[in-house]
């Protein structure tokens, strides 16, 4: 976010959280019963009713698959790309996908950054979002 | 137990109805149904409603009119499946035993909802970051292409066998034919989607009428019989999914095949949730219609279409007859009735003797799908 206007907030509060070497990392949970990551982070585990304790997920994470969407609700930009976004350890993330009006092959590596998502009524509101990671002489799926 | 027929059935076309009251779209259709199974309003005992966007009392708010009142009226949300849930619910009273007769309504108004994307559910994690129902099947679409080399040409070929059947059914929201050329070139929704790769918006109303073994000597049609009538929910999964398998659909089928006895083969045709034309494709496979990955061969060699193998979606499904969410299910049933008793026209699947209807939906975070509910049919 940028500045702490009152009109600013998190479409997921308490979701995304900067590491002090500045990577952003998305605040999950995981059960310290079965052990299994899960995002949101819930109250109870879903899978064998454990306790669950803050866990972080951290990039870089392959996009599993995604769409640029142009039929949009007021208030979101448009067009804007959604995606699927698979980190280790079995764990999948929606989330906003910035491809700056690029085309991406699927399985590609992409890194976790927050972002502007969309305004209503109640200001701007701001999310995590995923960053295809360049790697060099790499055209495939462009178009 | 008694076995349960189908004895009745009617709907409305389907189509925008604004200045159409919710009531108004459903009580002819009610009549319209008890006088094609050739009884009186006295006769039935109960009455279920499945709607997911027109609020309360649904169920009431259309009997009132047609004074159908004083008898036990349920109304089921279950999202797409709204309808189909309460058809079952009437199906299992009949059963056991409890009713003889029951009208079960489908029916919603969407054109009140303004149009467009379907609202979300706001307290929804993937909504509140983007997800919408569109998008939600663009993802699968994109997957699924990723996997199997099937290009967004291809995809577009399941609109074009959609509206040359929705082209024979009167009731149809449309009833024009569409070239690939003019799917690939509409306007875009989600990528790889266009307009005409997504059902429309659309009011309607649809009733069956649904009666014990025992009554049948009483009704002036020949039983469709229901030889399965199968409701599950999505399993709960945080984490990686195969998004081209859809999971509800699949273990759906399953036990819908083993509750009725038959398998894929014995099916004739089949009315499947095509609200996005990857829908389709997908359910194919989930059906044991084909393999994964060839359901896209089934449409360009015209199996599933007129004349076809296995017609899929004679009514011109989703996509080209509409999708008033709580209406779909019971319009599917509608539709395969008349199949099996050879009342559907040019559409006609000759000598139908087993069918299918398969409806699922309701975008929830964790799940393939809501609710999936599926029916097969004998006579």
């Amino acid at each position: 976010m940028s500045n702490g206007d009152s009109n600013e907030r998190w479409a997921l509060p308490g979701t995304v959280r900067r590491k002090h070497d500045g990577t952003v990392v998305i605040a999950a949970g995981k059960c310290t019963q079965c052990g299994k990551t899960l995002f949101p982070k819930p109250s109870i585990c879903p899978e064998c009713l454990g306790k669950i304790e803050p866990a972080d997920v951290e990039g870089p994470g392959k996009l599993y698959t995604y769409s640029v969407v142009h039929a949009v609700r007021p208030g979101w930009p448009s067009p804007y790309a959604i995606a699927y976004v698979d980190f280790p350890g079995d764990v999948r993330i929606c989330g906003p996908l910035d491809l700056s009006g690029r085309q991406v092959p699927l399985d590609t590596l992409v890194s976790i950054e927050v972002g502007p998502l969309r305004t209503d009524d109640a200001g701007l509101a701001w999310s995590h979002r995923f960053v295809p990671i360049e790697t060099t002489g790499s055209q495939e799926g462009a178009r | 137990m008694s076995r349960v027929a189908v004895i009745g059935a009617a709907m409305s076309r389907f189509g925008k109805f604004k200045d159409v009251t919710v009531q108004d779209l459903g009580w002819p259709v009610v009549l319209e149904a008890l006088k094609d199974a050739g009884i009186r309003r006295e006769d039935v005992n109960a009455i279920y409603t499945g709607s997911a966007f027109s609020g309360r009392l649904v169920g009431q708010r259309v009997a009132r009119p047609i004074g159908m009142t004083g008898i036990p009226i349920v109304n089921c949300e279950n999202a797409c499946s709204s309808g189909a849930t309460a058809f079952r619910e009437a199906c299992l009273a009949i059963r056991h035993g409890e009713i003889d007769v029951a009208v079960v309504i489908g029916i919603d108004k969407l054109t009140a909802l303004g149009g467009g994307v379907l609202p979300g559910q706001a307290e929804d994690w993937e909504v509140a970051v983007g997800l919408s129902m569109p998008a939600l099947y663009a993802m699968r679409a994109k997957r699924y292409m990723h996997e199997y080399g099937v290009t967004a040409e291809q995809l577009a070929l399941v609109a074009v066998k959609a509206h040359r059947f929705g082209a024979l059914n009167p009731q149809a929201q449309y009833n024009n034919l569409v070239t690939k050329e003019e799917v690939v070139a509409a306007k875009p929704v989600a990528e790889p989607f266009t307009l005409l790769h997504c059902c429309p918006t659309a009011d309607g109303a649809a009733v069956v009428v649904v009666c014990s073994e025992k009554f049948l000597a009483r009704a002036s049609k020949k039983p469709v019989w229901v030889a399965a009538t199968e409701l599950t929910s999505g399993l709960y999964k945080s984490g990686y999914r195969d998004m081209t398998t859809p999971e509800i659909t699949v273990r759906g089928a399953r036990e819908a095949y083993e509750l009725a006895g038959i398998g894929p083969a014995d099916i004739d045709c089949a009315e499947v949730h095509d609200a996005f034309t990857i829908a389709e494709l997908l359910y194919y496979e989930a059906f044991g219609f084909c393999k994964p990955g060839e359901a896209i061969r089934l449409v360009e060699e015209g199996a599933t279409g007129l004349g076809g193998r296995i017609p899929v979606n004679p009514s011109g499904g989703l996509l080209c007859k509409g999708h008033p969410i709580g209406a779909t299910g019971i319009a599917q049933i509608v539709e395969i009735t008349w199949q099996l008793r050879g009342e559907a026209g040019a559409r006609q699947v000759p000598d139908a003797k087993a069918a299918l209807t398969h409806c699922t939906g309701g975008g929830i975070a964790g799940l393939d799908h809501g609710a999936c509910s599926i029916n097969i049919f004998v006579r």
